[in-house]
């Protein structure tokens, strides 16, 4: 523990300074936003300076941090079943390759079933609560990750697999040693795309069924002509999406995945 | 310290194995006595890795028998077969870790196999994929003697090494053999390599494949030099049978089935 936490503060004024090149990128962004938004004027699209404006008046009201707030349980709480159902149910199917075989059209079907479909039949059968978004980011969300896991367990390496028989591992250590780290590398990025999925579907369900969350304010900031305000919560929304990828996600996919740097 | 010495050996009657309905294997019979060197020679596809595998119980018999009554057997497959996701040295440490050995100091102990077996600490500490494919292979090998065998299975273990390093290992085998009484089986496509490390050498000939002469140096291994090497293999080259094993060009098809009992030569 101790010598894994001392690689990674070790590690940790390179990973900051190689985020000159994301803040750059940002920057041109930014740039581009506002000679747009002084091209097509403050109706059409609000200055940077504005919309951080009216992000600080947002969070000054306690809006902005309340409403983050539901959205993000919501989403994380789909999100967490969809991680959970479908990494347990995917390792499942890829262990039998009749399973496996019958599962993949179901996993098409599901990943080409757009949103908005399950969202109306969500509201049909959980109404205006927490139960539409989160069955919506579920239904979005598990089949990505299913598949993840399915590939993860499906390609097994049969050398490897012979290997620990040979060398008498338990099944613990098999487990955790030879065939995890191999399903992990699958999991992982089917996880982080079924992250960002979580956070477009749950803004999106909630703009059309619910009262709470970012997508609500969306839907009300959308009814006021409040475009200021439509961009505030956008950027709240995908500045969160950036601390979760690049403060906690993409440290972590570091550090499980070191083995696939060139050390050499 | 040196594990204790089990009175072990592999004795093989009547194997025969089939991949459906191809026989791979056919009537095999053999004895591996402890801290004996048995050399398996054939062409490609004889069969050899199969032998291998069902006698290191990784396939099922399906035919004849096998008794094995070594304690510690241990196996270096053709392939490296290291976890990428682990460096060189955690590589060597899992079969010892596998034994229940703490995770310290199985990497002491692999550090020390490591450093015998030519891999430097920078090498230990490399991921696999780093490492060319003669450190990978002396890794995987590491890993087989890291637990102190009394049973070596090995697939073509030097097929990736040049001969300076093939020749230091053949040492180091050699004296972990006389050191510990550990018994090995070898798969090999050098005779030479075969002519210089083995109590007795057994030739397989294709399709099926089967056991067809069995020739046992006459000098023990220390006094083995080069040129005795070059004129023993030579000799064993132009024996009829031999030839007819690997196929060489004029020689007679290979004696099937009844018709084939072994040759033996001292």
């Amino acid at each position: 523990m101790l010598p894994t936490l001392r690689r990674i503060l070790r590690g940790l004024p390179a990973y900051l300074w190689s985020g000159w090149g994301a803040a750059c990128s940002l920057l041109f962004l930014l740039a581009a936003w506002e000679a747009l938004s002084a091209h097509y004027g403050d109706l059409i699209l609000p200055a940077p300076l504005a919309t951080a404006q009216r992000l600080a008046e947002l969070h000054g009201s306690g809006r902005l941090g309340a409403e983050l707030l539901v959205t993000a349980r919501r989403a994380s709480a789909g999100l967490g079943l969809a991680l959970a159902a479908g990494s347990l149910l995917g390792l499942c199917a890829g262990l039998s390759s009749t399973v496996a075989l019958l599962a993949r059209p179901l996993i098409t079907l599901l990943l080409g079933t757009p949103p908005i479909a399950w969202l109306v039949l969500a509201l049909l059968w959980f109404g205006m609560g927490d139960g539409t978004p989160v069955f919506t980011v579920f239904v979005a969300c598990f089949p990505i990750v299913f598949a993840g896991a399915l590939q993860g367990a499906r390609t097994l390496d049969a050398g490897l697999r012979d290997m620990a028989r040979a060398c008498r591992l338990p099944w613990g250590m098999r487990l955790r040693e030879v065939y995890g780290p191999h399903i992990l590398s699958y999991l992982f990025p089917a996880a982080i795309t079924a992250l960002g999925s979580a956070w477009k579907v749950v803004v999106m369900a909630e703009l059309l069924a619910s009262e709470r969350g970012v997508g609500a304010a969306l839907a009300v900031s959308r009814a006021q002509l409040d475009t200021a305000a439509t961009l505030a919560w956008v950027v709240a929304v995908l500045g969160c999406l950036l601390c979760v990828e690049y403060g906690l996600l993409e440290p972590l996919r570091r550090e499980l995945e070191r083995w696939r740097e060139n050390t050499r | 310290m040196t594990p204790p010495r089990t009175d072990g050996h592999l004795r093989a009657r009547g194997l025969e194995y089939a991949w459906r309905i191809h026989p791979v294997l056919q009537d095999i019979g053999f004895d591996l006595r402890e801290g004996e060197v048995l050399a398996l020679l054939g062409p490609s596809g004889c069969g050899k890795t199969t032998l291998l595998h069902l006698c290191a119980g990784l396939l099922d018999l399906q035919e004849g028998t096998l008794e094995n009554t070594f304690a510690r057997p241990a196996m270096m497959f053709q392939q490296p077969r290291l976890l990428p996701w682990q460096n060189a040295r955690d590589n060597i440490a899992l079969s010892l870790r596998a034994q229940g050995v703490p995770r310290g100091r199985a990497r002491e102990a692999a550090q020390g196999v490591g450093l015998q077996l030519g891999l430097d600490a920078l090498a230990l500490d490399a991921w696999p994929h780093a490492l060319s494919g003669g450190m990978q292979s002396r890794v995987s090998l590491g890993r087989a003697l890291v637990t102190r065998p009394d049973l070596l299975l090995l697939d073509e273990p030097f097929a990736a090494l040049d001969i300076g390093l093939k020749a230091q290992l053949h040492e180091l085998l050699l004296g972990f053999r006389d050191e510990q009484a550990t018994a090995m089986l070898m798969i090999t496509h050098d005779i030479m390599e075969a002519m210089r490390l083995a109590d007795r050498i057994l030739i397989m000939a294709p399709h099926p494949g089967r056991i067809l002469y069995e020739h046992a140096p006459a000098r023990r291994q220390a006094a083995r030099d080069a040129a005795w090497i070059h004129a023993e293999t030579a000799r064993l080259l132009e024996v009829p049978v031999v030839r007819s094993c690997f196929e060489l060009p004029g020689a007679a098809p290979a004696p099937r089935g009844a018709q084939a009992p072994r040759a033996f030569s001292c």
